[in-house]
């Protein structure tokens, strides 16, 4: 049965894959349309940017010619398998072992004019959540991440500086740096609801504000400055994404409203020092926001919770021919200050997703390395936790803690730049606290029984 | 919100402050993500450019940008970067980068070094292969439409004389003749002597 399953994805695969092999050479996203420039110019292996794909993104998009209609689209097929099925079969793997249609996305990118670009991504989710019946799962087409810019060099002390204002709808989406949580690995996961993995994961469930929290729901403005291809810094602004900033944001289907953010002067930091020599490349850097969020998103008024989020972040690359060896490594501290009346110090309801504390805490660290010879064939080692404050309101495992950890370990397949075969493993060594009897409804279930394995196929035209 | 607004109006304010020079360097803002400042980088993926003769710099910009080099670096990097070079441009490129002063490397294997030496200088007769000298110049400094080949990178020239097997360069006329009388090992040969020199 499984057999017959993977032939028949296998021969779609070929069939999808012929057909963007079909396409001319020409045929790769808007971008390097624009620019003339193969894939390979930007990215070392997509989204990862090279030095050249950082200056053409802090330019504002605008090298090369303006397209007539910079177009440009992508989509995901895969296959998921988790390590052991539970008594209760659909809670925590539904289609497991189907071919899956995860998505496609339509990009509006490219240059505006000689000092403005950006692209706005269109996002169809095949597998977006699950509906009430437990049993189906819904679609959903939203606006995905979006990022305008309005960018100027000037001279600064003797330094070309890039000056520009930025407009996004998820914190990080604008960083050029592959270390922070919108472009970081694991650049792809599972996304069959209730699969454990970060990427697509109800499982681990504690993630911090920054770590994607906010993303789609929020818009953000500021500026930015970019000195001598060496010192980065931003400061910007974020508010709920409602009203006329309604378009950026990707709604929120029945169960949940999505965060609300009191005001629109939540900050968001980032400051890095980059050094270039040669085949190398590294940075060094620290970014972080401050948001007040209303404890009911329904309700926007009264006492807010307050979340700050402090990160150190680094990456290298080593870029030649044919090797290319790249890392990167985040710390993203995070204190959750909860306002009077939304927290329970009684503690009456364990699990209730209302805190028992009136701070907790939240500590999440990622790291990875990659190797990629000639452009084609890639392995990643990835290691992540996060660890935090017991509360008894928030995680109902045994230990009460939200304390998640793990390794992924992913091999790639890159016959053309525009088109990635990758094979991921996913284990855990702890969920939601604990390992053996973390989830208190399935005592005997360890955390290794979610490993997942997972097979993605990617294509960008 | 008045913060947000306040920081936005002051950063606008500031902006023409800062303009003081229109229009950076070219070579500054774009080739040196890639080659370097001043066209020296120690990244075995792109070629040293400091003291490269304007003529050669200005014939390979205007085949990256008619297409008629192909070679794939050829492809990836510089058909894009070049399609939106003007003949000033270029012009400009090939002047600053012939003024710029040169690296040079070390030797890292004598004997590789030596037979590259011998081969530089003296070519090898019963194989078709002329003095490289007799046209890149007695240290490998180029002239006029012939490249620069002293100090560049090992592996650079070791990709190129490659290409030559095939028809990526095809402005390269006499190479196509002479890389048909070496083999690898020659070809590692002149390629350890001329970075080092």
């Amino acid at each position: 049965m499984i057999q017959s399953k993977i032939n028949r994805s296998l021969i779609l695969l070929a069939s999808l894959l012929s057909l963007v092999a079909a396409l001319p050479a020409q045929a790769v996203p808007s971008f390097a349309r624009q620019t003339g420039e193969d894939c390979a110019a930007c990215h070392t292996s997509f989204p990862e940017l090279t030095p050249f794909g950082r200056n053409f993104k802090l330019n504002g998009y605008t090298l090369g010619e303006r397209q007539m209609l910079p177009l440009a689209a992508m989509m995901q097929f895969s296959m998921t398998h988790i390590d052991k099925q539970t008594s209760d079969g659909n809670k925590y793997m539904m289609r497991q072992n189907d071919p899956q249609f995860d998505g496609a996305s339509l990009f509006l990118a490219g240059k505006i004019s000689d000092n403005a670009g950006g692209f706005i991504q269109w996002t169809y989710e095949n597998l977006d959540h699950l509906r009430n019946d437990g049993t189906t799962i819904a679609h959903h087409s939203h606006v995905d991440n979006t990022d305008l810019r309005l960018v100027g060099t000037y001279d600064l002390f003797g330094r070309d500086t890039v000056v520009g204002l930025v407009l996004n709808n998820n914190p990080t989406v604008q960083d050029v740096w592959n270390s922070t949580p919108a472009w970081g690995f694991p650049f792809n996961g599972s996304k069959l609801p209730d699969v454990g993995g970060p990427g697509g994961s109800p499982l681990p469930s504690a993630g911090t504000q920054i770590d994607g929290g906010l993303a789609q729901t929020v818009e953000g403005l500021g500026g930015y400055f970019w000195w001598d291809r060496h010192l980065y810094g931003e400061l910007s602004f974020y508010g709920t994404a409602d009203g006329f900033w309604r378009p950026l944001s990707k709604g929120a289907w029945y169960k949940s409203t999505g965060p609300t953010l009191a005001g629109r002067d939540n900050p968001y930091w980032r400051l890095a020092w980059n050094q270039d020599w040669g085949a190398h490349s590294l940075m060094v850097g620290t970014y972080g926001m401050r948001v007040d969020m209303y404890p009911d998103p329904t309700v926007t008024s009264g006492p807010t919770n307050r979340f700050t989020d402090t990160a150190l972040d680094a990456q290298y690359q080593y870029i030649s021919d044919p090797h290319i060896i790249t890392a990167q490594a985040t710390y993203i501290h995070e204190k959750q200050e909860y306002a009077a009346g939304a927290f329970d110090p009684s503690c009456a309801a364990a699990g209730s997703g209302t805190p028992c504390n009136s701070s907790d805490t939240l500590n999440t660290f990622r790291a990875k390395l990659s190797y990629l010879y000639d452009r084609k064939y890639g392995a990643t080692l990835a290691y992540f936790q996060t660890l935090g404050r017991a509360d008894l309101g928030l995680y109902n495992g045994a230990s009460a803690k939200p304390d998640t950890r793990g390794y992924i370990l992913e091999a790639d397949y890159n016959p053309w730049t525009n088109v990635r075969f990758a094979l991921q493993y996913t284990g855990y060594t702890k969920i939601n606290g604990g390992n053996n009897g973390y989830d208190p409804a399935s005592p005997s279930r360890k955390a290794s029984d979610n490993n997942t394995l997972f097979l993605n196929t990617w294509f960008a035209f | 919100m008045i913060t947000r607004i306040l920081f936005l109006l002051g950063l606008i304010v500031a902006m023409p402050v800062l303009a003081a020079e229109e229009g950076a360097k070219l070579d500054r803002q774009l080739c040196s993500i890639c080659h370097g400042p001043g066209g020296t980088t120690s990244s075995e993926l792109f070629p040293q450019l400091a003291g490269q003769p304007a003529p050669y710099l200005i014939n390979q910009l205007k085949g990256f940008r008619d297409k008629s080099r192909a070679d794939q670096n050829a492809k990836r990097f510089m058909w894009g970067v070049s399609s939106r070079l003007t003949d000033e441009d270029i012009q400009h490129l090939a002047s600053f980068y012939e003024q710029q002063p040169p690296l040079h490397g070390t030797v890292t294997n004598t004997a590789e070094s030596q037979l590259g030496a011998r081969i530089f200088t003296q070519g090898m007769a019963d194989k078709g292969v002329p003095p490289c000298m007799s046209c890149h110049g007695e240290r490998g400094e180029g002239h006029g439409e012939i490249p620069r080949l002293a100090g560049q990178h090992e592996t650079y020239l070791k990709r190129q004389l490659k290409v030559f097997y095939g028809n990526d360069r095809p402005a390269a006329t006499a190479m196509h003749e002479v890389v048909k009388g070496l083999s690898d090992a020659d070809i590692q040969a002149i390629a350890q002597y001329l970075q080092a020199q």
